[in-house]
């Protein structure tokens, strides 16, 4: 998501939107046009962004400005108006100052504001992590019901988060070292994870169920490796129990295994097995 | 447990009535609110609660940081006695504490080697050989996996998050003290890191002996580790026991609540109920 902001720029790739390539835009166009309306962000500890010194209200009134200049106050109180009752949250926040609200109810209010212009795709960077259980449950019912109404019509949910993550997503991918190391549905990333990295991941996930007590978490040693000058072959080779030499030898693609589901390791399914069986 | 073997167990830290008041008049708040407790010797406890329940509040008077409004403290049964300085400092041989947050646990201005030599020091080695102190040192660092020859002369903010959680333990690896806080120790990391710095807690817990008390909003967490889990809500405790009795099978509302809203993995996790 650097890509619209001038300290971040992207080196190659493209980047598309319901078939729109936004890759080559003029960074201006991006902002009027694409940012807002096609695709929101919601950046880490984005409550903290609220600008102390003015209402809500006028908060809003300055995102519509830049977007639909024609639009009266009044018919933007009152389109917030609605736009908060849907999502339960009480109307009289619109006037209120950052400050007066709690934690929970401060992420809520930017992430409603943050798709108010409804955009297609919202990405979400650890949208809940700051807060304790209860806010975070109200943070993630929130963004279901904006799916749900069609506010947005997709989700990027950033978080090392496992069991937020498998409730909330459809499909989960695993991202090590700067890549995506597997790709699948939230029940086959979580269940049957393929990746030494990501079953690592699942073997670490706590939760307060029966049965806990008595499983052994996973503990993956060692540290990832430095992005400055990353390792020629499979990145996670330094902290893999499987490594081999010819896992070191050449970069490692991700390889599709059907629909949907894929991973970035040389292994088959049945060579893990049998090469925890050797010890 | 049974109520025998309770009572073999020695009481390492005890509270009465532990009450701390902020503030006055009309904007006084009670943050931790007449509090009872026992904590044995080599238990690990639970402390559970939501943001501002005042956990790190009753962290602080334990550790002897902030003074209580009301109420007393027992460490091995006797009346706790920190009014001299030369007392307190005594008493933190026996009672260490790391953090949240990693960064704001050291003077930025003092290096790593500096750092753990004065917990050798504190341990009373302050006249040991300095090879003897190295040596010291070089194993309290693989002890959490760290290479004590990459940190010399180092500054704490040269180091990264997780590098600097496990330099905090083994600072207290070289302290050895009789009881650690660790109040969200793991808060700030990724699962996988998170599994490693427990690890290396329960390792430290099992060589010393020491009571390991946790404090959290994790209940999953809390679950997974401890003994003993105490809920704290709005500065009381409304539910203690062992793991099992807390978590399994809840009494009070509030710790249903807690429970109810953590997302599961093996259970639908109800989103009707906010
Ligand atoms: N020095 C202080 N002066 C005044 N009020 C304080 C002070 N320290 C804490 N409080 C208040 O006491 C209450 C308990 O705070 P405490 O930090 O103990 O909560 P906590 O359970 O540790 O929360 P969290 O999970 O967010 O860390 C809060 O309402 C807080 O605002
Ligand atoms: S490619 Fe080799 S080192 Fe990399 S994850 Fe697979 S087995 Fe491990
Ligand atoms: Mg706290």
């Amino acid at each position: 998501m650097g890509y619209y902001f001038p300290p971040l720029h992207y080196t190659s790739g493209e980047i598309i939107i319901d078939g729109r390539n936004i890759s080559g835009m003029d960074p201006d166009d991006v902002r009027k046009s694409i940012l807002g309306r096609e695709i929101s962000y919601i950046p880490q500890a984005a409550m903290n962004a609220l600008n102390p010194t003015r209402r809500i209200i006028h908060f809003i009134e300055d995102v519509m400005h830049a977007h639909e200049p024609s639009m009266s106050k009044k018919d933007i109180l009152a389109m917030a108006t609605e736009r908060f009752q849907v999502l339960g949250l009480p109307p009289s926040v619109l006037q209120k100052y950052p400050v007066e609200l709690s934690g929970g109810m401060k992420q809520r209010t930017v992430i409603a504001i943050s798709v108010i212009l409804s955009p297609k795709v919202l990405v979400a960077d650890e949208p809940s992590s700051a807060l304790d259980v209860t806010s975070q449950k109200m943070v993630i019912k929130m963004l279901r019901d904006l799916m749900d109404k069609g506010f947005i019509k997709s989700m990027i949910f950033i978080t090392h988060e496992l069991p937020l993550l498998y409730n909330v997503t459809d499909d989960i991918a695993v991202m090590y070292a700067g890549q995506i190391v597997e790709q699948g549905s939230a029940k086959e990333a979580v269940f049957t994870p393929l990746h030494p990295y990501s079953k690592g991941l699942m073997g670490s996930i706590i939760v307060p169920e029966e049965g806990l007590r008595e499983a052994k978490l996973t503990a993956i040693p060692g540290v990832p490796p430095n992005l400055k000058k990353p390792p020629s072959g499979c990145r996670f080779a330094e902290r893999c129990q499987y490594v081999t030499p010819e896992c070191r030898a050449h970069s490692i693609d991700l390889r599709a295994i059907s629909e949907g589901r894929a991973y970035r390791c040389i292994l088959s399914e049945k060579q893990m097995q049998e090469a925890k069986s050797h010890g | 447990m049974a109520e025998e073997s309770k009572q073999e167990r020695k009481v390492c830290l005890r509270g009465t009535n532990l009450t701390k008041r902020f503030g006055f008049g009309r904007s006084q708040m009670v943050a931790v609110d007449h509090v009872d407790f026992q904590f044995y010797e080599s238990e690990i406890i639970s402390i559970v609660g939501e943001s501002g329940s005042g956990k790190t509040t009753l962290a602080k008077m334990l550790l002897g940081l902030i003074s209580s409004s009301d109420g007393d403290i027992y460490f091995q049964e006797q009346k706790r006695d920190i009014r001299s300085q030369k007392k307190k400092k005594e008493y933190w041989k026996n009672i260490q504490a790391i953090f949240q947050d990693p960064f704001s646990s050291y003077n930025t201005f003092i290096k790593i080697d500096e750092v753990l030599l004065d917990c050798i020091n504190m341990r009373g080695g302050k006249k040991l050989p300095h090879a003897k102190k190295v040596e010291l040192m070089t194993e309290a660092c693989s002890f959490v996996n760290l290479k004590f020859a990459e940190l010399t002369n180092k500054y704490p903010f040269e180091l990264s998050g997780g590098q600097m959680q496990r330099l905090m333990i083994a600072r207290i690896f070289l302290l050895k003290p009789k009881i650690l806080i660790a109040d969200e120790p793991t808060s700030m990391i990724d699962a996988c890191s998170r599994a490693t710095i427990l690890d290396m807690l329960l390792a430290l817990r099992k060589e010393t002996g020491m009571t390991l008390i946790f404090i959290t909003h994790d209940i999953g967490l809390a679950y997974f580790v401890s003994d003993s889990v105490y809920i704290m809500e709005r500065g009381k405790f409304v539910e203690s026991g062992t793991a099992d009795s807390v978590i399994l099978h809840a009494k009070e509302a509030y710790t249903k609540r807690l429970i109810n809203d953590v997302p599961k993995i093996h259970e639908e996790w109800d989103l009707s109920t906010v």
